[in-house]
């Protein structure tokens, strides 16, 4: 064995004296304080400091704080320039953001540079399938969008307009799949607010006079928009039978009961082979019911004739009429 | 792709004057996606003849008229 010349030893019982400087592999440091992890600092001696602590009573790295709550507990800003990958297949709640103890708004800011069109995006993604639903809120609570105003719970309020490029449906409807509009249920849900529209129809409709009478056309289409309902028809009779006369009937709704009469009008675009010769013709929508007669005048009066006998074999009518419904 | 049209009675409403108000509704359907949907409708006054609609809607009248 060869033994350098500089290399002493100590007596054999001896103890060694002073610090080991950095250069020679040591720390630079007599003592450490307890929970500082130390770090280099060139050939100078170890540094350390509270921001940098570990808790090896509980196993917990604390950046800012000496007293980490967590495994990692920061007190301070961090960033990260890579994708943050949270929680695991067996994590429920993924991110806990804002602190039990604290009060006052939780901002939840996404940055991007300026003058670049980039857009923020949230996206949902099932791994293995792609592009899938995000839930806000599921357990309770509303959305505000544009203020901080609590709308209660299940509900949406923004301030600002809105913006739909297809269909969206009101009191649980399915949205049409085609077009662009309000989807409302197809059985009503009414609403006792004066200010709420609470109903879309559209649909054809079948006029008649009833009995056993039969006919060459039964033609009709029908509008209702909240309670409003706007019919029109054409109907040709050929053989009235035992119909009536005066009374058309299969109006798509009832129309409203009013202790004045107030009722529905509407008017004739065309009547031919009529069982009466009229000067003027009117609809009338009869209180209560789904039919309609008619006012008329045969010569020059001041008041018409109501519900006269005018139908008959033959008898062609083509009309447009606006009434109340009941509901 | 598989179009099919169905038409079929969704609603019957009786109202408290007992007239019965029938709504048929047609539907588009492709690959069990509904594309268009149309109704039609038609109503019946207590008493009306009613011998020549379908079944379901005697039923009602029916029940409804039965003094």
């Amino acid at each position: 064995m060869t033994i350098p010349r500089n290399l002493s030893f100590l007596a054999q019982g001896a103890d060694s004296t002073g610090v080991l400087s950095v250069p020679y592999g040591g720390t630079g440091n007599v003592t450490l304080t307890a929970g500082y992890i130390p770090y280099g600092n060139g050939t100078s001696a170890f540094g350390s400091s509270s921001n940098l602590f570990w808790s090896s009573a509980n196993n917990r790295l604390g950046l800012g704080t000496t007293s980490p709550s967590y495994t990692l507990d920061v007190t301070g800003t961090f960033r990260n320039t890579g994708i943050a990958r949270l929680g695991t297949g067996a994590t429920t709640t993924i991110a806990n953001i804002g602190d039990d103890g604290t009060v006052g708004t939780k901002i939840i800011q996404f940055s991007r540079a300026s003058a670049v069109s980039d857009v923020v995006n949230i996206q949902g993604i099932n791994a293995g399938v792609g592009a899938t639903y995000i839930a806000l809120q599921a357990l309770g609570g509303g959305v505000s969008i544009g203020n901080t105003t609590d709308p209660g719970s299940g509900n949406l309020s923004v301030t600002g307009t809105g913006k739909f490029n297809t269909t969206i449906g009101v009191g649980a409807a399915t949205p049409a799949a085609s077009g662009a509009g309000i989807t409302f249920p197809a059985t009503p849900s009414a609403s006792t607010d004066a200010n709420t529209l609470d109903d879309y129809e559209e649909g054809t409709w079948t006029p008649s006079v009833g009995g056993l009478a039969t006919y060459t056309l039964q033609d009709g289409n029908y509008v209702k928009i909240g309670r409003q309902v706007t019919c029109t028809g054409k109907l040709i009779i050929n053989l009235i039978a035992t119909g009536s006369a005066t009374t058309v009937s299969g109006l798509p709704f009832t129309c409203q009961s009013t202790a004045n009469g107030t009722t529905g009008k509407g008017v004739f675009g065309y009547f031919g082979s009529l069982a009466t010769n009229v000067t003027s013709i009117t609809i009338d929508v009869v209180n209560n019911t789904t039919t309609f007669t008619t006012a008329c005048l045969t010569a020059a009066a001041g008041a018409t004739s109501y519900s006269p006998n005018i139908f008959q074999n033959g008898t062609r009518i083509d009309f447009s009429l606006t009434y109340i419904a009941s509901a | 792709m598989a179009l099919t049209k169905e038409t079929k009675i969704d609603q019957i409403t009786v109202t408290d004057t007992l007239a019965v108000l029938v709504r048929e509704v047609t539907k588009i359907i492709e690959d069990d996606v509904e594309i268009s949907k149309q109704y039609h409708r038609y109503s019946f006054e207590k008493g009306a003849d009613v011998s020549a609609q379908p079944q379901q809607v005697q039923n009602i009248c029916a029940v409804a008229w039965k003094e």
